[in-house]
């Protein structure tokens, strides 16, 4: 289950501060899927970042199945993510040098699945890999598939551990229609199938009918003024540089 | 996935820059490995070139010229002296050892040495033939191991020689009656037709093949010294003979210097040459170009360092994102900075395995041509201590090479992964490495086998053709040389007055207390001891005089000496009683022992400076001063400032010490009643041995009395265990 009470969350942009959330309660239960809507800037991604622990909020409380992120320093936050959280990115991003399985094991968790050998483990992505239709692919650099086929790497990538919370961040932005909306089904499926909360951001109103709860973000955001794209993107990169 | 799985993914998925980089490491290494092996070889032959032949005379002209052409068979001799200068030699008490030595005729690129057989147990010890039998007759011939590995000659074979100097050229195979022949030399240059025909006549028998000796001599052939006048069909008397050198084994320095100083100035065209000056001289030379090397090698590894550096900054750049993906994944911070130490440590490793293959391969494929061209053996797979330097230095390279990009890597947060930038960085990353990277035997039978010593104690009839064993024993001190002879054939250090090898005599003149139990590497010292004059006799010589005079010391009748009757037996030197002080002074000598004084001197403590008016008590220069006693016997640690003499030794590791530059004095008058103000240094065995002219510090520890130190020398002052230093200025 995740619980935000007074979150808040600006950034400060040429000595100006720039607010960007302010959501005094919401909540998503266990195994609920919702689709996170509303315009560019608005603050959906930020609230993913918030809620994976890559960024902190300035005030509030953000609580992930009893975890409350606040308390948490950077490596519990990296050892929270590795077990609760699953993402999915728009771009995908596999890594290059790794084979399609190889990019499935470097985030699989052994021990929390309990698989005891490498062999065990190699039969478990396979197995996995067989589920999305890429039996035959394990072996296969990125560049060797194609974006569809990358993107649903990506995303056994982010259930392989079975976390309890799965975020995807435009999953399916970059791909045309008909595949976007057989990964976002496959997505769906995936996620019932494992009881997983699955809190996906889209634009494709589309694709959000898809998901049994849609929520857009300005009816939990106080912030209704949507940022601008180039401002989003002047934060994420300031944060990442004062990291 | 284990880091080190990820780190040779990513290696793989760069070849191209990561074979770059490997290769920029690899050809460091192996030119380092290749030079440091070469190194090796050279002053590992320097220094066992010239064995116990601290003195070669020749023809004048090129110092070098000679003493590289007699040991190290380089180059062209500096021409041939009258064989008479043998006799004179022989009948020097000096003189230990001397071999008469002709070259000039080659087998196959190899030059024919005429040499006296007791030449091999002399210099090598009694050690056994590869095969065969050391030669004794006119025409026999015994092959190094390297000229019978390559001619492919064995016992029983024969060959011609050719005249001159000429290049390693191929030779015919003619098979004689089953017998394998050589010719030498079918297109030499020079020679007349008359030459060639004395050549092609005069048929060497290879009586047996030597064992690899690791000396130049490997690449050598060795026969008798007529067999050259035989081949050129000499007959005139022995007057009119010449030989290309002599080597000379010194019984003592004073000998040698005597011998030095009486052929420069006595015999016009003919020069006396210290080997060791020679060979230090070159090794300087070598230290020089070693050092430009070092210079390049620097140069070539900041290279690599570069490139290592410049490949991971791109790889850095290249994962930003990568990085950012791992963080997202739930990766710690020391895994993500973890896969780029890793991948420059596997980098830098691949690359050093590499290169000490590379390197090492290299110096075998080299090692004929060097030792061919040069002269120089390379050991192709051993193991020199710039290895060990090479292998932590380039992980250790690769290791701060890796820091910079590491720590990029480390600060990477996961939000990177949706920033856009890094795209300078990483075109920056790419090119610039693609810059810099343009730098970018069989055992034989044992009875079938002679050894150097059973060949030399054949019947002498046989050796007698042979000029050095013809040469005339006139007096008896030529016999005493010769009986002497045989403890250094033996390779065994001469032992000591009274057979106490090692011991340190501190009577005034040992040497003349026992006559019979005379070191017999001290042929002269027998002779000396009929007329030593008392110690009490107060000396008339002016000590000063001697003092860096480099002069030759006075005559024994001007200097004190000891009785017989007084002096102390040298084996009592070893029972810890205080027999300097009482050799020094007869009338207190029975009651020295219990009223020694030393039980209550406070041991020396720490460095002690000493100077060169320290060496002795007043004039008397019998013994060595009370103050140096004290030192000794504490094992003192002393400094002292001096100049290094021209005679050293690089294979066992000493200098001789004197007080003025250029000073060639030798430890004593010849007889032993007056000693010089002269040091010998034994540096330690790790220290690189080097010939320095200007001003020396040098440490170690004191040890003074008489005796036949490590050198093989008669010696009063010693410093052992030392280092030293030069001073700037004088």
């Amino acid at each position: 289950m995740l619980t935000i009470t007074g979150l808040k969350k600006q950034f400060r942009v040429q000595g100006s501060v720039l607010p960007i959330l302010d959501v005094p309660s919401w909540q998503v239960n266990q195994g609920e899927q919702v689709a996170l809507t509303g315009p560019s800037g608005s603050g959906k991604s930020t609230l993913l970042h918030l809620i994976s622990g890559i960024a902190l909020p300035d005030e509030g409380c953000l609580e992930v199945n009893g975890v409350e992120l606040g308390r948490l320093n950077e490596s519990e936050r990296d050892r929270f993510r590795a077990s609760f959280i699953g993402y999915v990115l728009q771009d995908f991003h596999l890594l290059p040098s790794l084979t399609a399985r190889q990019n499935i094991a470097i985030a699989l968790n052994r021990k929390r699945l309990g698989l005891a050998s490498g062999k065990s483990e190699k039969r478990f992505i396979l197995e996995w890999l067989d589920r999305v239709g890429l039996a035959d692919r394990a072996d296969h650099l990125p560049g060797q598939l194609s974006r569809g086929q990358q993107q649903r790497v990506a995303i056994v990538r982010a259930l392989i551990n079975q976390p309890p919370i799965v975020l995807a961040d435009e999953p399916t932005g970059s791909l045309d229609a008909e595949t976007a909306a057989s990964l976002t089904s496959l997505l769906l499926e995936l996620a019932q199938a494992g009881g997983q909360t699955l809190l996906v951001v889209t634009h494709d109103t589309g694709l959000a009918s898809l998901f049994p709860r849609r929520q857009d973000i300005r009816e939990v955001n106080r912030i209704g003024r949507p940022i601008s794209p180039r401002a989003a993107a002047d934060y994420a990169s300031r944060e990442a540089t004062l990291a | 996935m284990r880091l080190i799985t990820y780190s040779l993914r990513n290696i793989r998925h760069r070849l191209f820059l990561s074979l770059l980089t490997v290769i920029a490491i690899a050809a460091t290494v192996a030119f380092i490995v290749l030079f440091s092996l070469f190194r090796t070889g050279v002053e590992h032959g320097a220094e066992q070139g010239y064995g116990p032949f601290d003195l070669v005379i020749g023809a004048a002209g090129s110092e070098s010229q000679l003493v590289l052409n007699t040991f190290y068979h380089i180059g062209a001799p500096t021409g041939n002296i009258p064989l008479s200068v043998l006799d004179r030699v022989h009948r020097d008490p000096g003189v230990a050892e001397a071999f008469a030595f002709t070259t000039g005729d080659r087998m196959s690129g190899y030059p024919i040495v005429g040499i006296e057989p007791r030449y091999f147990p002399t210099r090598y010890g009694d050690r056994s033939l590869s095969s065969g039998r050391l030669y004794a007759a006119t025409g026999e011939a015994v092959l190094g191991s390297e000229a019978a590995r390559t001619s492919g000659l064995s016992v029983g074979d024969t060959f011609t020689g050719a005249h001159g100097l000429v290049g390693e050229v191929g030779h015919e195979e003619e098979n004689h009656a089953g017998e394998e022949h050589h010719e030498g030399d079918a297109t030499h240059e020079e020679g007349s037709e008359q030459d060639t025909d004395e050549h092609a006549r005069f048929h060497y028998t290879v009586t047996g093949i030597l064992p690899p000796l690791h000396t130049p001599d490997d690449r050598a052939v060795f026969t008798t010294v007529d067999s050259a006048w035989a081949v050129h069909g000499h007959s005139e008397s022995a007057e009119e003979k010449e030989i290309t050198a002599i080597l000379v084994k010194p019984a003592s320095l004073l000998g040698v210097h005597t011998l030095k100083q009486g052929i420069g100035s006595s015999l016009p065209g003919v020069q006396a040459v210290y080997s060791s000056k020679v060979v230090a001289d070159l090794m300087n030379t070598v230290d020089q170009g070693s050092r430009l090397v070092g210079m390049i090698t620097a140069l070539c590894v900041l290279l690599a360092a570069l490139t290592i550096l410049l490949s991971l900054v791109a790889a850095a750049g290249e994962r930003t994102k990568d990085a950012g993906l791992l963080r997202l994944l739930g990766k710690p911070k020391s895994f993500v900075w973890l896969t780029i130490m890793s991948e420059g440590l596997i980098l830098s490793f691949i690359g050093l395995a590499t290169g000490l293959l590379l390197g090492h391969f290299a110096a075998w494929l080299a090692r004929g041509t060097a030792f061919a061209r040069t002269g120089v053996q390379l050991q192709p797979f051993s193991w020199t201590p710039e290895q060990g330097l090479l292998i932590a230095g380039t992980l250790g390279i690769g290791l701060i090479a890796s820091l910079l990009p590491a720590f990029r890597l480390y600060r990477q947060h996961p939000l990177a992964l949706v920033s856009r930038s890094n795209l300078l960085i990483l075109t920056l990353g790419l090119a610039l490495p693609l810059l810099l990277t343009g730098c970018g035997q069989k055992e034989p039978a044992a009875a079938a086998v002679g050894s150097f010593n059973q060949a030399v104690a054949a019947p002498a009839e046989r050796a007698l053709d042979s000029p050095a064993a013809v040469s005339p024993s006139p007096s008896g001190t030529q016999s005493a040389t010769a009986a002497v002879s045989a403890p250094a054939v033996s390779s065994e250090p001469a032992p000591t007055d009274g057979g106490a090898s090692g011991a340190t005599d501190r009577s005034p003149a040992p040497a003349s207390s026992d006559p019979a139990a005379q070191t017999p590497a001290e042929p002269s010292s027998s002779a000396a001891s009929a007329v030593l004059p008392p110690p009490s006799a107060s000396a008339s010589s002016d000590p000063a005089a001697q003092e860096g005079s480099g002069k030759t010391n006075p005559s024994t009748e001007n200097k004190p000496s000891a009785s017989p009757s007084t002096a102390k037996e040298p084996g009592s030197s070893s029972t810890g009683t205080d027999p300097a002080r009482t050799s020094a002074n007869p009338s207190t000598a029975p009651s020295a022992p219990a009223a020694s004084p030393k039980a209550s001197k406070k041991p020396t403590q720490g460095t002690m400076a000493i100077g060169w008016n320290d060496f002795f008590d007043g004039t008397d220069q019998t013994r060595p001063s009370e103050r140096f006693w004290d030192l000794s016997d504490d094992k003192a640690t002393v400094t002292i400032k001096g100049f290094m003499g021209e005679v050293l030794s690089f294979e066992k590791h000493w200098f001789l010490l004197i007080p003025a530059p250029g000073a060639e004095c030798p430890f004593d008058n010849g007889d032993e009643t007056y000693w010089n103000k002269i040091m010998i240094v034994f540096v330690e065995g790790d220290q690189k041995l080097r010939y320095k002219s200007g001003p020396l510090e040098i440490t170690g520890r004191l040890d003074v009395g008489i005796k036949v130190d490590e050198s093989g020398y008669k010696t009063m002052f010693r410093i052992y265990d030392a280092s030293f230093k030069e001073l700037s200025g004088t």
